[in-house]
C-alpha cells in the first residue's frame, strides 16, 4: 500500500508536486484538499510508524534471544531482510516525513535507527540496500535523467538515501563507497535552489564519514576542501 | 482468533484491514492523488475519509497492531503481514 502512495505521487506532474509539497496545511484544512489529503498522509505514516515499533521490538526481543540461546542462522537472515523491508517502507513514505521534519517525530527516529543497526549487521545486505537505491538511476516506474531531479519524490527519496548512507558508511565495503561517490558529488556541489540544501549538508556529513573512516579516499581530502570553501561563498552569496 | 491463541492470524487480520490494497484504510489516497491532476471533487472524500475512518479508527488499531507485532513468534507471518505495506516481495 505504501509503495501504491508512493508511485501515486511520484506520478504527478513536477509543478503539480511541487505545489502540493509547499501546500501550508496549518491553514485551510477545512476548505482546501490538499491540507486535507496532507492530514490523511500525514495519518498513513503515524500508522506505519506505529505498527512497524512492534515489528522492531519483536526483532530486537529476538536478536536477545538468540543471544542467550544461540538459535539458527536462518532468524539472523530474517532479522536483516526484514530490517531492510522496514527501511523500504520508510523510504517510500520518505516524501511524508522529509516534509513533516525527520527529527519530530521520535517513533520515526527509533524505528529508522533500530532498522539501521540491525541492518548493519550484514555489510553485503547494506551494500545491496544501498546500491538499490542510489538516485538518479530509476524511481520506481520513473526514469529521471538528471541525478538531482526536480520532483519533490526524487528529492525526498534522495535525502532519505543521503540520511540512510551516512549511518552505514561505517561498515560499508570499499567498492560500494567507491560505486557511490560520482553520485555524492553531484549533490555535494552547491546549488542556488534552497530545496537543495538539506541535500547539500547531508553530502557533506556523508563524506566527512567516508574520510573518518580513514582507508579510503586519502588524496580527496584536498578537493574537497576546495569544494567546502566553494559552498560557504555560495552560502555567503545567498544569504 | 483472539479466544483460540491464533496471534499470527490476528495479525495478517488486522494489516490486512489496514492497509491491504483491495479494501483497506488507505485504499482511495493514490486514487485521490492521482486526482490531483484533474478537475474533480475531492474535498469532501477526502474530509469522510478522515473524519469517518482515519481520525476514530487508525490510532487505536495502529496500536493493537504494534502490540501484536511484538507477539509474533513466527517470521513467516511477520514478512507476511510486512508484504501489506508494499507489493509482495519474490521469494
Amino acid at each position: 500500500m505504501t509503495l501504491l502512495i508512493h508511485n501515486a505521487f511520484s506520478s504527478l506532474s513536477d509543478s503539480l508536486a511541487q505545489t502540493f509539497v509547499t501546500t501550508d496545511i496549518s491553514l485551510s484544512a477545512n476548505t482546501d484538499v490538499n491540507a486535507i489529503l496532507w492530514e490523511n498522509l500525514k495519518r498513513l505514516l503515524f500508522a506505519t510508524v506505529m505498527s512497524l515499533q512492534g515489528v522492531i521490538t519483536n526483532l530486537i526481543h529476538n536478536t536477545n534471544l538468540r543471544k542467550s540461546s544461540a538459535l539458527l542462522a536462518q532468524s539472523d537472515l530474517d532479522c536483516v531482510d526484514m530490517s531492510a523491508e522496514i527501511l523500504e517502507i520508510l523510504r517510500t513514505l520518505a516524501f511524508i516525513s522529509a516534509r513533516m521534519g525527520y527529527s519530530a517525530f521520535d517513533e520515526w527516529n527509533f524505528v529508522y535507527l533500530a532498522s539501521i543497526d540491525l541492518l548493519t549487521a550484514s555489510p553485503p545486505q547494506s551494500a545491496a540496500f544501498i546500491l538499490k537505491h542510489v538516485p538518479g538511476i530509476r524511481l520506481q516506474y520513473i526514469a529521471y535523467k538528471d541525478i538531482r531531479a526536480q520532483h519533490p519524490s526524487a528529492k525526498a527519496s534522495a535525502l532519505y538515501f543521503l540520511d540512510t548512507l551516512e549511518h552505514l558508511i561505517p561498515i560499508l565495503p570499499p567498492e560500494t563507497i567507491n560505486a557511490v561517490l560520482p553520485t555524492l558529488q553531484a549533490y555535494l556541489r552547491p546549488r542556488p535552489d534552497p530545496t537543495f540544501r538539506a541535500h547539500l549538508e547531508s553530502a557533506h556529513s556523508v563524506f566527512l564519514a567516508i574520510l573518518a573512516r580513514a582507508d579510503i579516499l586519502h588524496g580527496q581530502i584536498l578537493p574537497y576542501l576546495d569544494m567546502v570553501y566553494a559552498v560557504r561563498s555560495l552560502l555567503a552569496y545567498l544569504t | 482468533m483472539i479466544v483460540s491463541g491464533n496471534i499470527d492470524g490476528f495479525l495478517l487480520f488486522l494489516v490486512g484491514a489496514m492497509y491491504s490494497p483491495d479494501g483497506g484504510f488507505f485504499l482511495d489516497i493514490p486514487r485521490m492523488l492521482a486526482s490531483l491532476e484533474g478537475p474533480s471533487d475531492l474535498l469532501t472524500m477526502a474530509q469522510e475519509l478522515n473524519s469517518q475512518v482515519l481520525q476514530p479508527y487508525v490510532p487505536r488499531i495502529s496500536n493493537i497492531i504494534s502490540r501484536t507485532f511484538a507477539l509474533v513468534r513466527d517470521s513467516a507471518s511477520l514478512f507476511l503481514a510486512l508484504d501489506e505495506y508494499l507489493f509482495p516481495r519474490p521469494h
